[in-house]
């Protein structure tokens, strides 16, 4: 570490899961913060600028926590950084423990053991109002004196009493470590077991008299939500939230998702009327701009997805989705656990997959890291929101539910659906019997979302998917698109350049036919000629196999593969057209439109089927510890995906769709 | 001129594209090598 970065204090902020951590740091830190990995393991750093002062420290967020006993890799990390053992992360100069006003006891077992590091400790009292809500008082004062340390009331959704912790952690710099409590010795037995009682008396102690409790318990009004939400009819409400989510997908970004198309066609149509007409236009106008057009074009879906996915986990919803899943889960021998793994493959099975290491049980594991690529991830919503757009009618159903939205519904339940037969058979045919887990987890009480917590989360998310996936996308692009372009006969130009000359009325025919024949003399298009037999069965043409196969390495690619490939069949190079509007205009040779609801409906169920991302197949491989997983998923999922293409593409055909 | 460009624009995406692939498949941890996770955290952030 540079001297500059050891001049800047550091400070760990600390607490229990569901202690409103990361509301706090968010509104710390604002948007000065960034994310990385501890090294050699898959748990998550947040830190960012705190400003104290006139100065500015360091701030990291560290996991939640119960216990410095790790039972997790979450746990070990944060003893680790708090011990200052963790090379990438500089040792906190202060300790800004998190405690839950409502849940105070077991706040303050994490905190003995914070305090026997011997660092300066800040104590942050959070949820005070959820405490009265209880019937709680906490007396932080008192608190305060029997613990030593300061202790300041915050409502970190609220931002209040953010000032006065900035004050108390300043001056908690450099000064005296927190008085410990000494309670390890006690711990211990003389055979070594540890006794969880000796803390949970110590808080005991400390909170006689500070916490005042009313006569009986308070029903509160988590607990009165949670007797509609949580009980009989919580999972149909669960699912109807989420079709609610998905509606909203579709109806409120399409505008601006439109905007930013027609945005980038006025900026093909500007680069294209500056620059000569030559191979350096076409890359510009067909490749680069329709590649970006493509990333652009798709992020408000994506930014709206993450903030549904963000508001629901702050408010508490999430927890309860988790525990509604348990029952069901269980009839496919998985458990409540898989519920997080599962949804996060939502996002992206890379961060999914890597969730299953809080599955104890190798066999549920295995079963869930074999069905998570198939849970609709982020990357698939572009292919399935251009052919919705372009071949489903917008047209209302019953009066209120967008058709759209229900297809786009339909497609994320599709994976869902198949998961719950190769589970049953993994298991039967794959993986040997074992004893079932016991799911036990906490649900926090509700709140509304901190806006700025929502928002911040699902920035960052949506920055770090264009700026990663999008260059990736990119140069895919542009790539696909000098496959598309080289090697350009003259001869080609030659000859239109004569029939133009004698048939000027044609002139427009002729373009369009001239398109095509470079079109079909480059090399994807002869590699998409040889394979076009393979799959002509689902209603594709060679186009459409080879935007397919070039999304093999990451399916976000292939809406800019398509963009690149039908805009450069199109008539007038370096005409930057809409790719709905493309792809509506495509023909066979003998002029029957290529794409009709039947070839969507085959397209997308390949694209929500198939194995096509490389970064899922390395982790996999990580995570497992041998390649016969990734073998053996790709092998399934792509075989699956033909099947169930040819079945969907043949069946629209019977019902007279294609 | 412009083919000459344009090549040396799809090489330099080649090789992009290549390396990221390369890093994403040799890589030892979970994060593809892509995080940064051996970099240190108050390195991360501008100095002032």
């Amino acid at each position: 570490m540079s001297a500059s970065a050891e001049r800047r204090p550091c400070l760990a902020l600390v607490g229990n899961p569901n202690a409103g951590k990361t509301t706090l740091f968010n509104a710390l830190t604002g948007l000065s913060q960034h994310t990385g990995n501890y090294p050699g393991v898959t748990v998550e750093w947040h830190a960012g600028e705190w400003r104290l002062g006139d100065g500015e420290a360091l701030l990291v967020d560290l996991p939640g926590a119960y216990s410095l006993k790790p039972h997790s890799e979450d746990e070990a990390v944060v003893r680790d950084v708090l011990q200052g053992k963790v090379e990438t992360c500089p040792r906190p100069d202060v300790v800004v423990a998190l405690l839950d006003a409502s849940n105070l006891e077991r706040s303050l077992y994490l905190l003995s053991q914070v305090l026997e590091l011997g660092l300066p400790v800040v104590v942050a009292l959070n949820m005070v109002d959820v405490a009265a809500s209880k019937g709680l008082s906490v007396d932080a004062a008192k608190l305060s004196e029997r613990l030593c340390v300061p202790v300041c009331p915050i409502r970190a959704n609220r931002r209040q009493g953010l000032a006065a912790l900035a004050q108390a952690a300043q001056a908690a710099l450099g000064g005296r470590p927190a008085p410990r409590p000494d309670l390890w010795r006690q711990e211990h037995t003389p055979q070594g077991d540890v006794v969880v009682a000796t803390r949970y008396a110590w808080a005991r102690r400390v909170l006689a008299d500070v916490v005042e409790r009313p006569a009986t318990a308070v029903v509160t009004a988590s607990d009165r939500i949670d007797r509609v939400l949580a009980r009989r009819w919580g999972l149909l409400i669960f699912l109807a939230v989420v079709a609610l989510v998905f509606q909203g997908l579709f109806s409120w970004t399409q505008p601006l998702s439109d905007g930013i198309s027609s945005l980038v066609g006025s900026l093909g149509g500007w680069a294209g009327g500056w620059l000569p007409e030559g191979a350096l236009k076409s890359l510009l106008v067909d490749g680069a701009l329709a590649g970006a057009g493509a990333v652009l074009s798709f992020t408000p879906q994506i930014a709206l997805l993450f903030i549904f996915i963000a508001a629901l986990e702050d408010c508490g919803y999430m927890a309860r989705g988790a525990y509604l899943m348990d029952r069901f889960f269980s009839k496919l021998g998985l458990s409540g656990q898989s519920f997080i793994p599962l949804l996060s493959s939502f996002a992206c099975a890379v961060p999914g997959i890597m969730a299953t290491r809080t599955i104890g049980n190798r066999r549920e594991r295995l079963t869930v890291m074999l069905v998570a690529p198939l849970m609709s991830c982020s990357a698939r919503l572009p292919v399935y929101t251009v052919m919705i757009g372009a071949f489903v009618p917008a047209r209302k159903v019953a009066g209120l539910l967008n058709l759209q939205g229900l297809v786009l519904l339909a497609f994320y339940l599709l994976g869902i659906l198949v998961a719950i037969p190769v589970s049953l058979l993994a298991q039967r045919l794959l993986l040997r019997k074992a004893a079932p887990t016991l799911f036990v987890m906490e649900l926090p009480s509700y709140k509304w979302p901190d806006p700025r917590t929502v928002l911040i989360r699902s920035w960052l998310k949506a920055k770090a998917f264009v700026v990663t996936a999008g260059t990736f996308i990119f140069c895919i692009s542009i790539l696909v698109w000098g496959l598309a372009y080289f090697p350009h006969p003259e001869a080609i130009h030659q000859r239109y350049s004569a029939l133009q000359a004698a048939e000027p009325a044609q002139a427009g025919a002729l373009a369009a036919q001239e398109a095509g024949e470079y079109l079909r003399q480059s090399f994807i298009g002869r590699a998409g000629k040889a394979l076009e037999p393979a799959f002509t069965p689902l209603g594709w043409d060679w186009r459409i196999t080879m935007a397919a196969l070039a999304s093999f390495p990451a399916r976000e690619v292939v809406i800019a593969t398509l963009g690149t490939i039908f805009n450069v069949s199109e008539e007038g190079e370096g005409e930057h057209l809409k790719l709905s509007e493309s792809l509506r205009q495509a023909s066979w040779p003998d002029g029957r439109p290529l794409f009709n609801l039947g070839v969507a409906i085959s397209l997308m169920v390949f694209f929500g089927l198939c194995a096509q991302c490389a970064s899922t197949l390395v982790v996999l491989r990580q995570e497992s510890g041998s390649w016969a997983w990734p073998a053996l998923t790709f092998t399934y999922m792509t075989g699956l995906a033909y099947a169930c293409a040819l079945a969907a593409y043949q069946g629209s055909r019977a019902l007279g769709w294609a | 001129m412009q083919t000459l460009i344009t090549i040396a624009i799809l090489g330099v995406a080649a090789l992009y594209l290549g390396r990221r692939l390369f890093k994403r498949f040799s890589a030892k941890s979970s994060c593809g090598g892509a995080c940064g996770c051996k970099q240190d955290i108050a390195l991360r952030f501008r100095q002032r």
